[in-house]
């Protein structure tokens, strides 16, 4: 077994998900105590899902703590009682107090049990026939509250509405502080990349030379810029025609008439700015040739494209 | 959650002894992550509030059933918190409930549900997750939070079902920079 491709097929992320089947389970428990490479990962994964899962956190209402410690000391005094058995069998004000039921009875049922007594209490009232003042107030009281509470429910409503949008704001305006952040730090990478550059450049130890185009491709040119200081060098420009599928340009130096090579052209560097190359401490002369993709130990001198003497 | 001064081991054996001590320290490093865990997966409070209450009833059963040597408390924890909020989910009382619900209260789950606005508290969620890509998010969330078997996200999601786990695998490795590189800005 193969622990790498093990890993990056998934099992471990498997494993935590419940997404195994018994078997695989099973052999993921025996590979996470023979292996440690295994058990290093699983470890960081975990952490990666604890991270996610942290993200998500949510206080719980006040109470809950009291609550469910409430409950807890009660499991222990009756040894393994089962929930269902504690809602059955406690005394009813207990159960509502402290297990709030996650099926509320329909409410139809509620309303039929309700209004039946009410209206029978009703009938009474009008049999005994009360004082009438008493109910003309009713009506007002009953009207003035209604109109209250459609108020307050209107209020209630729009204040909801007016949060949600505020947030609503809130969460668009972080998204857009947050991608302006990261387009600053990429601003940011570029602008040093480009003083860095141009500090290379001001280097009064440059060098820059032109390699002219040999019979193969006379209209191509090139520059270098060499640092005989540092040693650097550089393809600044690259006048030279695409190469053709399976080959790439590269650089040497020639060195007491010995070619030395320094690395193949990136012709797509070229375009946006400059390709750095292998360093080369002495040379009297640079020559581009065409080689097979990779490079070749030695140039092609049939294939040379551009050379310049320093 | 905040910073675990105490470390898991050292947990273990404080809720094994079973006092207010170890009780209070659980709920108070790990109630709001649990909480967030069942939220998640039933959105309608009064449900959340159950499933937490009986995680926590779990976890103090449970505790001696903890095998260090298979995950973290951390992960154990979790796991728990997960199976009693998607076995309530699939269970009958939650069709009942769901039906029961006045339209008031349907309307407003429906919202928590679909809605992009999110809590005050899952803003910071957006932010990173923001960094996940769409799809990656959507497929843990459907795995972790939706309890969907590999079977059932991939349908849901439309990939080959041999993907499912190497897709999860890589969304995980996502995560992973994420939160480093986060700890680097910090």
């Amino acid at each position: 077994m193969n622990i790498t491709n093990y890993i990056s097929s998934g099992y471990i992320e498997g494993y935590l998900f419940g997404m195994l089947t018994p078997d695989e389970v099973l052999q993921f428990d025996t590979l996470l105590k023979q292996s440690p490479v295994l058990k290093a990962e699983y470890e960081r994964v975990q952490q990666s899902l604890q991270g996610y899962v942290e993200a998500h956190a949510v206080v719980p209402p006040a109470n809950m703590q009291e609550q469910i410690w409430a409950k807890l000391q009660k499991q222990e005094q009756k040894p393994q009682p089962l929930v269902e058995e504690v809602v059955e069998k406690a005394p009813e004000k207990v159960v509502e107090k402290e297990f709030v039921k996650p099926v509320p009875p329909p409410p139809a049922v509620k309303q039929e049990q309700k209004s039946a007594p009410l209206k029978i209490h009703k009938l009474e009232d009008t049999d005994s026939a009360k004082p009438v003042r008493r109910f003309r107030l009713a009506p007002w009281f009953a009207a003035a509250s209604f109109i209250g509470m459609m108020a307050a429910s209107y209020l209630a409503n729009d204040y909801y509405n007016n949060w949600q949008q505020a947030e609503g704001k809130i969460t668009a305006y972080q998204s857009e502080k947050n991608k302006l952040a990261s387009e600053m730090e990429a601003q940011k990478a570029s602008m040093k990349t480009l003083a860095d550059e141009n500090e290379w450049f001001r280097k009064p130890s440059l060098k820059f030379i032109k390699l002219e185009g040999k019979a193969i491709s006379p209209k191509s040119d090139v520059i270098i810029c060499w640092d005989r200081e540092g040693k650097d060098v550089m393809v600044t420009y690259a006048n030279m025609p695409k190469p053709p599928e399976g080959k790439q340009y590269q650089l040497w130096a020639i060195q007491d008439g010995k070619p030395i090579d320094l690395g193949m052209i990136d012709m797509n560097a070229t375009k946006k700015g400059v390709a750095h190359m292998k360093s080369v401490a002495k040379a009297q002369a640079f020559a581009i040739t065409l080689e097979k993709v990779g490079g070749s130990a030695s140039p092609t001198l049939e294939q040379m494209y551009v050379f310049g003497n320093i | 959650m905040q910073k675990v001064t105490l470390a898991e081991e050292e947990l273990v054996a404080l809720l094994k002894q079973g006092g207010r001590e170890g009780y209070d320290y659980l709920y108070k490093h790990y109630s709001a992550t649990l909480y967030g865990i069942v939220l998640r997966i039933l959105p309608h409070e009064d449900q959340a509030r159950d499933a937490l209450q009986d995680t926590f009833i779990k976890i103090w059963k449970n505790i001696s059933q903890y095998d260090a040597t298979k995950g973290r408390l951390y992960t154990w924890m979790a796991n728990v918190a997960r199976n009693v909020a998607i076995d309530t989910l699939r269970s009958k009382a939650h069709q009942n409930f769901q039906k029961n619900q006045n339209i008031e209260d349907s309307v407003h789950t429906l919202d928590t549900l679909n809605s992009n606005q999110p809590k005050v508290e899952l803003i910071g969620v957006r932010d990173l997750v923001k960094e996940l890509k769409k799809d990656q998010r959507e497929l843990i969330n459907l795995v972790y939070f939706g309890g969907y078997t590999q079977e059932e996200a991939a349908k849901e999601i439309g990939i080959p079902l041999g993907t499912v786990k190497t897709r999860i695998r890589a969304a995980m490795l996502t995560l992973r920079n994420i939160f480093t590189q986060k700890e680097q800005y910090n």
